[in-house]
């Protein structure tokens, strides 16, 4: 297929547009040159609107209104939307051992209404299509179908590429059996298997229909009986590859949602994984718990320096001097009677005996000295009261006494102690609040998504998937020993049929459909074997060559290719697979899907367009040329919409290539961007000759009056 | 042991100026939960007792307690857990008297005393108020402040 | 009217090569039979059709020739459809 022409009619912003693409096969390039919001995205969606009506629309078209925005109601409040789309079909017939080269042309149109009264009602769409001939267009029944087999729909993507979000075949956000799934899909409708499968299911069918034949020969039991085994082998089989096909879809669905669970798991431990902050935060309370009981006993100890002996000792060892002295002063005079206990109490002091022998306390004999010595002491108690409470006084005191002349008082070192105690313990709960306030906020914004039970789901679906996985692998097996087992009853049912009379004739019908059946499976399995291999080398070679003269990504990357399975895998250095969403740089990426959408439109050999918005943002300088080059070298029809900043650079590749260039300008870019007034009040594009090197009064912009100063 | 300490002032009470009751209750810990950073005194005993200590480092003149309506504010039973404080107290009254026959008159001794705590209870109290901080530790930073200038002679 | 015609044409072809030629003629009547099956594929995928009784048929035709032919060498045939 290569596209014509296209005309569009209320379709958003395009109220009337008529565009036409070059076909000439040396100059297979159009450019639409168009700033950011003048159509180029809108054109895109209608083009794939007119061809696969509103599927093809964003969300399926749901809620996405067709009719400019600022549609006048006074034109009437139902306006019709219609998209035109003309293209050449080239079709290939063998006839009388020649291949038979035909190009046809058509028109597809399709139309709707939109109501907009109030919200925005829309009908369902009615498509025509009609074949172009000398004298006028003839219409054709079931337009889908043929657009369906020209360019299905699965290939949309293909076809029609958004240079921004084209990256579905290789981005990271989907699982990797989508990934492959769509690979696959892509390659299997554009190397034509689809065709080649149905060949092979109704030539199968026939091979049955013969075999039941068989069993009518009659003459022999034998015969019978085989062609009955086979009979319900072949229905044992139809069953297995049906429980296959719904094992493998079951399969997908289920990795696709072990996938999207994954993403949603990993999205909420991004911001903080619920059971284990509660379980933080239970800690950091534990935690401050223990701190305010330390802190408690601190300021205890705090307290205590107010009721204990030091605090007074401190204050009044200086004042109390006198009273010291006079104390002294009696005890020097032998005026504190009772001179032994006082002897006795220093001598027990000293833990020397006046003798000389220990009165160490602990020590045994010492034990049984002191004890000898209060009991002395006690029995020389015959003071009177005053004596009494003086010698007490005298004796008790001393130790007030000793802070005298001391630099720092003992209160001063246990005050010194308590404070360190109290702003160590306090800066460490100081730490601890900041920590649970922390977690506290954190646990606040996170959203409430149960991990825990995101895992269990996660867990359920990956058992589901990996029962669909096992269920693959044992259909498999059984349908590797049905096939051995079939070989072997064929041979057998062939040589009794041999023997039959009425044999012979159903023998031949068997051979053929065996021999054709034997034809197609081979060309499947060379289509998938050789034809995936050269896309895969081309697809490599393209893409090596687009970012050949990146020096950042050309000596990381080594090469791509598509796996047996299906992947498109990015080599790096030493055979090291580089994740193409990670390590690959946008112009990469945007190069490796078009290096792929090239590649296998090539080695199909389908002639299509290939339609890309924004295929050089993102990249410069020799990348952008390289990236340029290979795609007009590589594609049938070339129809890309580029910005003035992706142009910049590449007039001379344009020069060369471009069958077709014109320009599309929003005239409400004025008098912003716009240079002159356009002398158009609504929104709409509106298109001009003007190529790649040439302004107009209509579409001179003020960039373009910058740069040529 | 325990007929050596014995405690002279058992039968006698300490009584403190009404004036003075709230800066009691203030600061001077009445339950389990109360704020020590508030209230640093364990017990009304140990706000008296201080204050008889500061009025006497710092030389103050006791007070006349005669001239003050007073109430009783802790029982001098509460001496026998501190003997210490016994012996403080006799001391700080020899020191004043000049005369050792002074410990066979408790009374005496308790007039005096009880005269420094209400001389020396002002003293307390702005110790503990002045300050940035919560009153133990403004009490805390003046008494070490107080202990590091020595004695005024 | 498929996606790529000639590229499957082309290989199909090639895949008649291997099989045997049990009568004369007999590997140019089974390509026949391949490009009519492919044709009515096509024709299936634009607008349904009984394309198995088409194709059985067309095997049928086949068979009836490769048995003609044998029976003409051999002189066995029964003619019996």
């Amino acid at each position: 297929m290569k596209l014509l022409r296209a005309e569009f009619q209320n379709f958003r912003m395009l109220r009337d547009l008529q565009l036409e693409f070059s076909i000439d096969p040396n100059t297979n390039l159009t450019v639409i040159r168009a700033a950011n919001e003048s159509g180029k995205t809108t054109i895109l969606h209608g083009l794939q609107w007119a061809l696969y009506g509103d599927a093809a629309l964003p969300d399926k078209g749901e809620g996405f209104r067709l009719h400019p925005i600022d549609w006048d109601e006074r034109e009437g409040n139902r306006v019709p939307i219609i998209a035109t789309v003309e293209f050449e079909l080239t079709t290939y017939r063998r006839t009388s051992g020649e291949v038979r080269e035909t190009r046809r042309r058509y028109r597809l149109v399709r139309s709707a209404f939109e109501e907009v009264d109030g919200g925005t009602r829309r009908f369902d769409s009615t498509v025509k299509l009609f074949a172009l001939n000398e004298t006028g267009a003839s219409p054709i029944d079931a337009p889908e179908a043929l657009i369906n087999d020209e360019l299905p729909p699965e290939l949309r993507e293909v076809f029609f590429t958004d240079g921004d979000r084209a990256l579905s075949f290789i981005e990271a956000d989907v699982a990797l059996s989508t990934k492959r799934e769509r690979v696959q899909r892509a390659i299997r409708s554009l190397l034509g298997l689809g065709v080649v499968d149905g060949a092979i299911k109704h030539v199968r069918k026939s091979a049955a229909e013969v075999n039941k034949k068989a069993k009518q020969v009659g003459g022999s039991d034998q015969l019978n009986s085989i062609a009955t085994r086979l009979e319900a082998m072949e229905n044992n089989r139809e069953k297995l590859e049906t429980d296959l096909e719904d094992a493998k879809q079951q399969f997908s669905a289920f990795d696709e949602k072990v996938d999207e669970v994954d993403r949603e798991i990993a999205a909420a431990l991004q911001k903080g994984d619920k059971v284990k902050l509660r379980k933080d935060l239970e800690n950091a309370r534990a935690e401050i718990s223990q701190l305010d009981s330390q802190l408690a006993a601190a300021n205890k100890e705090h307290s205590a320096l107010f009721r204990g002996r030091s605090i007074a000792t401190g204050l009044l060892t200086p004042v109390l001097v006198g009273a010291f002295n006079t104390l002294e002063e009696l005890h020097n005079q032998g005026k504190i009677p009772n001179t032994t206990i006082p002897v006795l109490y220093d001598r027990l002091e000293a833990k020397v005996c006046i003798c000389g022998e220990t009165l160490v306390p602990g020590n045994p004999d010492g034990d049984n000295r002191r004890a000898h010595i209060q009991k002395l002491i006690d029995d020389n108690q015959r003071a009177d009261e005053i004596q009494e409470i003086i010698t007490d006084l005298y004796y008790s005191t001393k130790s007030l006494q000793g802070g005298r002349g001391a630099e720092t008082s003992a209160w001063q070192e246990e005050f010194k102690k308590v404070v360190e105690r109290r702003d160590g313990i306090q800066t460490l709960r100081d730490e601890a609040g900041r920590k649970l306030r922390a977690l506290e906020m954190q646990l606040d914004s996170l959203p409430d998504t149960d991990i825990q039970g995101l895992r269990e789901t996660r867990r359920r679906y990956k058992d589901l998937r990996d029962r669909y996985l096992s269920k693959q692998s044992s259909i498999g097996t059984q349908l590797t020993g049905l096939s051995r087992e079939r070989e072997v009853l064929e041979v057998e049912r062939d040589r009794l049929l041999r023997e039959q009379k009425r044999g012979a004739r159903i023998l031949a019908e068997l051979e053929v459909t065996q021999d054709v059946m034997k034809i197609l499976k081979s060309a499947y399995q060379r289509i998938t074997n050789e034809e995936l291999r050269k896309v895969s080398e081309l697809m490599n070679s393209v893409f090596l060559e687009m970012i050949g003269a990146d020096p950042e990504q050309g000596s990381m990357i080594q090469r791509a290719e598509i796996s047996h399975e299906f992947d498109i895998i990015v080599y790096g250095p030493n055979d090291r697979t580089l994740n193409p969403d990670r390590d690959l740089n946008g112009a990469s990426r945007r190069a490796l899907t078009l290096a792929f959408i090239l590649a296998l439109t090539k080695v199909s050999e389908v002639e299509a367009p290939n339609v890309i918005d924004t295929p050089l943002g993102m990249t410069s300088g020799f990348v952008k040329h390289s990236i340029l080059r290979t795609a007009v070298r590589e594609s049938t029809q070339l129809i890309l919409f580029l910005t003035h900043d992706e142009i910049a650079g590449c007039e001379e590749i344009i020069d060369e290539s471009a069958g077709l260039v014109f320009t599309l300008t929003n005239p409400v870019h004025y008098p912003k961007m716009l240079v002159n007034d356009p002398g158009v009040s609504e929104r709409r594009v509106v298109r001009c000759e003007c190529d790649h090197r040439s302004d107009c009064q209509l579409c001179l912009r003020y960039e373009d009056v910058q740069f040529e100063l | 042991m325990a007929d050596r300490y014995f405690n002279p002032f058992q039968a006698i009470d300490i009584n403190v100026p009404v004036e003075f009751h709230e800066a009691f209750t203030r600061y001077c810990q009445r339950s389990a939960d109360a704020v020590i950073d508030q209230s640093p005194f364990p017990r009304m005993v140990d706000l008296w007792f201080l204050s008889v200590c500061i009025a006497s480092r710092l030389g103050l003149e006791p007070a006349d307690i005669t001239d003050y309506d007073t109430r009783k504010i802790i029982d001098g039973s509460i001496f026998g857990s501190d003997p210490w404080r016994v012996h403080t107290l006799m001391l700080i009254a020899i020191a004043k008297s000049g005369d050792v026959q002074v410990v066979s008159e408790p009374r005496q001794m308790m007039t005096l005393a009880n005269g420094l705590a209400v001389a020396g209870l002002p003293k307390v109290i702005e110790m503990l108020k002045e300050g940035d901080a919560e009153p133990i530790w403004n009490l805390s930073d003046a008494v070490d402040s107080l202990l590091r200038k020595g004695v005024v002679a | 009217m498929p996606l790529n015609d000639r590229k499957i044409v082309t290989i199909i072809l090639e895949q008649c090569d291997g099989i045997e030629e049990r009568c004369d003629g007999y590997k140019e009547e089974i390509i026949e039979v391949v490009s009519d099956i492919l044709e009515f594929e096509r024709g299936h995928r634009v607008s349904a059709t009984n394309i198995q009784k088409k194709i059985n048929e067309k095997c049928n035709a086949a068979a009836r020739f490769l048995a003609t032919r044998r029976s003409q060498s051999t002189g066995t045939e029964e003619m019996n459809s």
